[in-house]
């Protein structure tokens, strides 16, 4: 077999103890950086990028993918413990993850996290090894277009992620695809809902947004509920640390559903990732019998989207790898230590260099084997932070806020966003308006319009291109059905209950 | 084996779900202020007439900026074009967000002004301090005004909170991930 004798050459190639060594340096690197909100792979790959430069191109590659996909494994620790997600990924598994954690399930959530995130991964290794040019390929087919529609139904699925009302999700999508917009257009020049804050030009900052949304807003609302004497100090047993077979069983079909999606959704350069987990998350709300479980503990709520986001986190090395395109600007950095070792990313680079490109895949399965190792034991640690009284606790969450946002780009500006949005989150939170579909707006909000204007560009004004590629039409099908599906089953409910 | 499930899906919301077993670890969760139960749906609709009021201004700001920027054509669309749409497209979810109310079985919640009050200004005295006055600074204001949130709190233990912060940011964020974070702005 062609493949295994491909793996067996990358199995070959990083079985030795100074690449291992890297790769569990990576890995562990990864993943506290990614505990730490604000401080996301970006900033530790950057901090570490000149380090690689004495390292072979193979070690180099392989410890900086090990921080980029460790730091998708930690990020999710903090949105379970505390609400404070980092990402947009994350916030779709704080959904459940921090009311499992509430019902003092913060164990088996983070155990079924790492189960969920190792079965993603696998599996998208697996496609990689054995597809990786035929999926390549199909990256290549998605014209803006294409794009453009993909987006649109990511968002559809993202204003259904809301638990509660869906046309407050799809209302907070569209304020969402709003605010992405702050900033200086990119083909005019024009500066759009800055106010004449230089600051604002750049648009803002993520990561600010979430944690005033998130976490600031939840540390409010803890307050208000008297939270603080919930925590009392109590002893937890390893066994309780430990999913039931009915929980692993509940998040077996979510993860064989999440993977594939994940893997493809991946391969698509630009905000794969981020999409995968909010439309894995929506797909589990659709197939449920029981949709309102959802946003207050369900296990496939976790499964699924840390499944779906980490295969597209593995499934994005196709694009950067073999089309020389990269999905985001971690990638891009991982291209430029490729450069910096003369080695040229491309359709050749399988070809010219296979024991760089299979010794990453092979460096891949063996990563995530040690942060499932590392990570069982320290599920304990973590779930011990819950047993600080929140008295205690709550101004220390601030505190991680603060500093977490403040050293994304060292700005001062940021904070007062922090502050902003921690009103609006809480403003939000009363009026029953879920903040994670907006933060999939905002990611998508320039890319959106980008390849908008590129479509309508490419087709002459023609707004028909949307319906005459097949691709584009089926995935704008499928929106459309998204959208009106729920409001008809509840026309139908509706009208069945007065019947009644 | 669906039946720990159904428990949670039927069972009022702050009800422990999942396995009984984890009914003994799980300290008394309070899904929710008991006084929220008590607020009648009513609340939720006024606030939903409110909410999609507010969320219409919104849109409509945000059109008549767009149309400040430029519509562009359909062939070169300008910088204003999906801002335009978008507004529309807000003015007119807040539009069906006043008028439908399929918020299902949530109930409003009390706005809590102390924390509120208290979480804001903290986060607000950190902003304002940590690049003029630096972290030692910033991380009193946080402490001592995110203090005021909790009645419980002595100086003691916010005393306490304090110096562990300092420690520990110092630690992990300066010296570890060299965040250039002043402890005392412009001397040290």
């Amino acid at each position: 077999m062609d493949i295994l004798s491909n793996l067996a050459l990358g199995f070959q190639e990083i079985l030795t103890l100074e690449t291992l060594s890297y790769c569990l340096f990576g890995v562990t690197v990864g993943m506290l950086i990614g505990v730490l909100p604000g401080i996301g792979a970006m900033a530790a790959i950057s901090m570490l990028l000149p380090i690689t430069f004495y390292l072979e191109p193979g070690q180099a590659l392989i410890m900086l993918a090990g921080i980029y996909y460790g730091a998708q494994y930690g990020n999710s620790i903090a949105s379970i413990l505390l609400n404070v997600p980092g990402t947009p990924s994350a916030a779709v598994t704080a959904l459940d993850g921090y009311p499992l954690s509430k019902l003092g399930k913060a164990g088996p959530a983070i155990f079924i996290t790492t189960a969920a995130s190792f079965a993603g991964s696998c599996f998208a290794i697996v496609c990689l090894a054995a597809f990786s040019p035929i999926i390549a390929g199909v990256a290549l087919a998605f014209g803006s277009a294409e794009y453009f529609a993909l987006m649109v139904f990511g968002l559809v699925t993202a204003s259904t992620v809301a638990p509660g009302s869906q046309i407050k999700g799809i209302a907070m999508v569209v304020a969402g695809l709003i605010l992405g917009l702050v900033g200086t257009d990119i083909t005019s020049g024009t500066f759009r809902f800055t106010f004449g804050l230089i600051e604002l030009t750049d648009g803002l900052t993520l990561v600010a947004v979430a944690m005033g949304v998130f976490g600031a807003t939840e540390v409010i609302n803890n307050l208000s509920r008297k939270m603080h004497d919930r925590g009392t100090a109590r002893r937890v047993r390893i066994r309780e640390l430990i999913p039931t077979g009915a929980d692993m069983k509940q998040a077996v079909k979510p993860m064989m559903r999440a993977a594939p999606l994940g893997t493809f959704l991946g391969v698509l350069p630009g905000a794969g990732a981020t999409i995968a987990a909010f439309v894995a998350y929506g797909v589990e709300t659709r197939v449920a019998k029981d949709r309102r479980r959802f946003g207050k503990g369900a296990i496939e709520g976790i499964a699924a989207p840390e499944t779906a986001n980490n295969a597209a986190a593995q499934g994005s090395f196709i694009p950067t790898l073999s089309l020389g395109i990269p999905g985001d600007a971690v990638m891009a950095l991982m291209l430029g230590a490729l450069l910096i070792h003369g080695v040229q990313p491309g359709p050749q680079l399988i070809g010219d260099h296979p024991e760089i490109f299979w010794g990453l895949l092979a460096s891949f399965w063996i990563g995530n084997l040690m942060l499932v190792i590392m990570n069982i034991p320290l599920i304990g640690v973590w779930v011990r932070i819950l047993s600080i009284p929140y008295k205690y606790l709550y101004p220390c969450v601030l505190m991680l806020i603060c500093v977490g946002v403040y050293s994304v780009h060292n700005s001062g500006f940021d904070l007062f966003v922090v502050v902003a949005f921690a009103a609006i989150g809480y403003a939000m939170s009363v009026a029953k308006l879920s903040p994670a579909p907006m933060l999939l707006g905002i990611v998508l909000g320039v890319m959106m319009e980008d390849n908008l204007k590129r479509a309508m560009l490419l087709s002459r004004g023609d707004p028909l291109v949307f319906i005459e590629r097949p691709i584009c039409a089926v995935l704008l099908g499928l929106s459309l059905l998204m959208l009106v599906w729920p409001l008809g089953m509840r026309l139908v409910r509706r009208v069945h209950r007065s019947g009644a | 084996m669906h039946a720990p499930l159904e428990r949670g899906a039927k069972g009022r919301r702050n009800q422990p779900l999942g396995h009984p077993r984890y009914a003994l670890i799980a300290a008394p969760t309070q899904d929710m202020d008991p006084q929220d139960r008590l607020a009648p749906n009513r609340t939720l609709t006024t606030r939903n007439r409110i909410t999609g009021a507010v969320i219409a201004v919104v849109g409509l700001f945000v059109v008549v900026e767009a149309l400040g920027y430029g519509l562009g054509s359909i062939f070169r669309l300008g910088p204003g074009a999906l801002p335009f749409a978008l507004g529309i497209l807000l003015i007119l979810s807040g539009a069906l967000v006043a008028v439908v109310n399929d918020d299902g079985d949530e109930a409003a919640s009390r706005i809590a002004w102390r924390p509120l009050v208290a979480v804001l200004s903290a986060l607000l005295a950190f902003a304002l301090l940590i690049e003029s006055a630096g972290l030692l600074a910033a991380t009193a204001g946080l402490v001592i005004i995110s203090g005021l949130a909790d009645p419980d709190h002595t100086w003691r233990s916010l005393g306490a909170i304090y110096i562990f912060l300092v420690v520990a940011v110092y630690a992990v964020f300066v010296q570890l991930l060299a965040i250039p974070f002043d402890l005392i702005s412009g001397v040290l």
